[in-house]
């Protein structure tokens, strides 16, 4: 005969409160959980269809998959590492009211081997978000997995991918952008996955102005790396040639002496995108010469036909590109050694001759 | 300024008071002859304004120039931040640009009210005179070059400083309205004009740092600037020929009043027109454009941050279910359900069962109907299995102890799989 197992019925029944859940894994007679190996609680546990329901009337699956766990990276712990307090029988109480609160309690568990990385999470959106009561903001297992744990990234773009299922509007715009597309169709092990920028357990709050003045820092790391822009035939000076112009020296500066205060003044992201950058020679580019007006009104509303010229791109002028600007800049570059040298001598000759009449004059 | 009445020879003669030092002659010679004066009050004050505002230029110009030397970096933190940096070189910017329409206004004056000789126009004795300096300091003239009233050292500085300050006005205005100066202009000019804006800086305060201070306080310290007259040494040394231009009574002859008072007639509006016309521009050039400041990029066009792509792992677990048999026996006083279920029980447990504590059982396995005895459920049915057999006699006194008769070679032996069942249990099947 074949019964659904109303589960949940009994334990409302267990707990007057309706407010706990049981656990039916299994430890016979168990006085000391780390002598104990996982097999009396899978006997359980493997029992495809166990449920337990939540006072918020969800339900949590407990069947684990245990030839899925032991392939994961914890494949050599036992239950209890992670589940230490179920190692009796009964289980105790779980106070948890739903299904995600239950989560966050039981994420809190990977800490205890895992301190760096809880200590860094400590300081991230995610944290910060959970804190603030968003109980969506993500936990250690709604990235790394529960009893399916993988090295993070194998493959790469597994790390890109774990985010979107959160951040699925950005994951969309990601996965059009010349480092998403590369990304997930040659895996491309050069282009940033999102954990490249945001940091995986550290991450700062990106929109904040410290994060968008210190964000041309974050391109440099790769687009200042000559040898490995070389691939891609990508010049690396962009970096420099910013800093070397108006809107990159005010940004340094302001990164320097003030991180925090809000100023208008064009970072990398604000004229090539940030999760939607394109190549500069797609037709998509927001900075390609057909769309660059359009990326330059965005803070300059007045801006006319000619005004995107006036930024002379990441490259040096020269007599072809920029040839006034390579004029003026050969112009100076003669003018100011010629008059300056010019001076010198006539002030040497001038000092000279005046220092040998007065000593002339003093000896007669 | 007198007339003198001696001949510019006899001035000559007189002022060589200089090479025996000061003699009573030469004393008395410098009382008689006037020592012109080079700078008004007016004068004065425009020079220290220019002085202050140039230096202010050129000092947080040059800084955002090279904005990420370390002294610079400095700098721009003790001037609050490179906006504030910006702030004060634009400040300083207007005032040298109204310093500018004010030189042009006086200037005019002197052209056309005044009518004084534009000593400051350069001419080819400066060439000369400066060929002659070179030629004195190394030897190859015994005397020096005797110099008008404005030498050609002065002269450069001054047309350098016109040239300089033109191009720095211009290329300042573009660099400060880029929006508007690309409405005329072709883009490239904004970073070419920040090219020449920078090089003509350091050109300026190269040349003032090597040329003006070395003429003017190295190789003589020239008060003038501040007094308004030289010394008498340096009069004859950088301006001989004014001096006996002025012994000889060779000066502009002043206008008469009436003339001047016609001329300003003319004058006078057009410079006010001019003032206003300067002062306006400078206003406008300073405040037309301000979109690069007000606007910042709009937090709107922001992708939304959590957007969950795919729902959480929440197991729909409306149809998990556990197909588990119901219990269709009695529960109370059998609540050890291994006893009977074991491994070696009457009804064993499943072999993926095995381990599972016994309080676990009823998690899934539910009582359900308890099937009536009778004849309907005869044994027979199910083969040699006959069911529990009844008692054949009392369960009280001394029968109360099954197993002092009944066990595996006793007086009457149960099956081998009744090992393991704990005497308590045998009424429960066997009645």
């Amino acid at each position: 005969m074949v019964l659904t197992c109303a589960f949940s019925r009994v334990l409302r029944g267990f707990f007057a409160a309706g407010l706990s859940t049981l656990f039916a894994g299994v430890v016979f007679g168990a006085l000391n959980p780390a002598a104990q190996d996982d097999s009396s609680c899978v006997s359980c546990h493997r029992t495809r269809g166990l449920i337990a329901q939540f006072a918020s009337s969800e339900k949590l699956p407990l069947t684990v998959n245990a030839s899925q766990l032991k392939a994961s990276v914890h494949g050599g712990q036992t239950c209890y590492a992670c589940h230490p307090g179920v190692s009796k029988f009964p289980h105790p109480k779980n106070a948890a009211r739903d299904y995600r609160e239950f989560q966050v309690d039981n994420s809190k568990q990977c800490e205890t081997c895992h301190a760096d990385q809880a200590k860094q999470e400590l300081d991230s959106n995610h944290a910060r978000a959970l804190a603030a009561g968003n109980r969506n903001a993500a936990i250690c297992t709604d990235c790394h997995g529960n009893h399916s744990v993988s090295k993070a990234a194998s493959p790469r773009y597994k790390i890109s991918t774990r985010c979107g299922r959160c951040h699925g509007a950005i994951y969309a715009q990601y996965i059009s952008s010349a480092h998403g597309r590369a990304l997930l169709e040659v895996d491309n092990p050069d282009v940033p996955v999102c954990t490249d920028c945001h940091e995986a357990h550290k991450q700062a709050d990106p929109t904040t102005q410290s994060f968008r003045l210190n964000s041309p820092k974050l391109c440099a790391r790769c687009h200042a790396n000559a040898k490995l822009m070389r691939k891609y035939n990508i010049t690396a000076d962009v970096f420099n040639t910013y800093v070397a112009d108006f809107h990159g020296l005010t940004v340094t500066l302001f990164d320097k002496k003030h991180p925090g205060q809000k100023i208008n003044t064009a970072v990398c992201t604000d004229c090539h995108g940030i999760h939607d950058i394109q190549k500069v020679t797609d037709a998509n580019s927001s900075v390609i010469k057909q769309n660059l007006l359009n990326t330059c009104r965005k803070c300059h509303p007045e801006a006319t036909l000619n005004f995107p010229d006036s930024w002379v791109g990441h490259f040096p002028p020269t007599r072809d590109r920029y040839p006034l600007v390579y004029w003026v800049n050969v112009f100076y570059r003669y003018l100011i050694p010629i008059t300056i040298g010019g001076m010198i001598v006539f002030v040497l000759i001038d000092a000279g001759g005046r220092i040998i009449r007065r000593f002339r004059k003093g000896r007669a | 300024m007198r007339a003198v009445e001696s001949s510019a020879a006899s001035v000559r003669d007189a002022r060589n008071w200089k090479d025996e030092g000061m003699s009573e002659e030469g004393t008395a010679m410098r009382a008689v002859i006037p020592i012109p004066r080079r700078f008004t009050v007016p004068q004065r004050i425009e020079h220290g304004i220019l002085a202050i505002s140039f230096t202010v230029l050129g000092l947080t110009g040059l800084i955002q120039k090279y904005g990420l030397n370390p002294f610079s970096e400095r700098l721009i933190s003790l001037l609050g931040g490179i906006q504030m940096t910006r702030v004060i070189h634009r400040t300083a910017a207007i005032v040298f640009t109204l310093l500018t329409v004010y030189h042009v206004i006086v200037l005019a004056y002197k052209f056309f009210v005044r009518r004084i000789q534009m000593t400051m126009m350069p001419c080819l004795k400066d060439v000369t005179d400066g060929i002659h300096c070179i030629g004195h300091s190394l030897f190859l003239c015994k005397e020096p070059p005797q110099m008008p009233r404005y030498n050609f050292a002065e002269k450069l500085e001054y047309w350098a400083l016109i040239w300089g300050g033109l191009i720095m006005v211009a290329t300042g205005f573009m660099l400060w309205n880029p929006l508007i100066a690309t409405q005329f202009l072709p883009g490239q000019f904004i970073p070419a004009a920040k090219a020449a804006h920078g090089g003509e800086a350091v050109l300026a305060v190269l040349a003032i740092i090597v040329w003006h201070f070395y003429n003017v306080h190295v190789k003589m310290f020239n008060t003038s600037m501040f007094t308004g007259k030289m010394t008498p040494h340096q009069m004859e040394e950088e301006h001989g020929a004014e001096w006996s231009l002025v012994a000889a009574g060779g000066v502009s002859a002043v206008p008469e009043r009436a003339t001047v008072r016609r001329r300003q007639i003319i004058f006078v509006p057009a410079a006010i027109i001019f003032a206003a016309l300067g002062a306006g521009g400078i206003y406008w050039g300073a405040t037309a454009e301000t979109t690069a400041i007000s606007t910042l990029p709009s937090p709107a066009s922001r992708p939304q941050i959590y957007s969950p792509a795919v729902s959480l792992p929440q197991e729909s677990a409306e149809s998990a279910t556990v197909a588990a048999p119901l219990i269709p026996h009695l529960i109370a006083g059998q609540e050890q359900c291994l006893s009977c279920h074991g491994k070696s029980g009457l009804k064993t447990i499943p072999s993926d069962h095995q381990g599972r504590p016994v309080e676990s059982c009823r998690i899934c396995h539910k009582p359900g109907p308890i099937p009536k005895p009778g004849p309907s459920a005869t044994p027979k049915e199910k083969g040699k299995s006959s069911g529990p057999k009844a008692v054949p006699h009392a369960t009280t006194g001394p029968y109360k102890n099954c197993i002092l008769c009944h066990g595996l070679g006793k007086l009457k032996p149960f099956p081998e799989n009744h090992v393991n069942t704990n005497v308590e249990h045998c009424t429960v099947c066997h009645k």
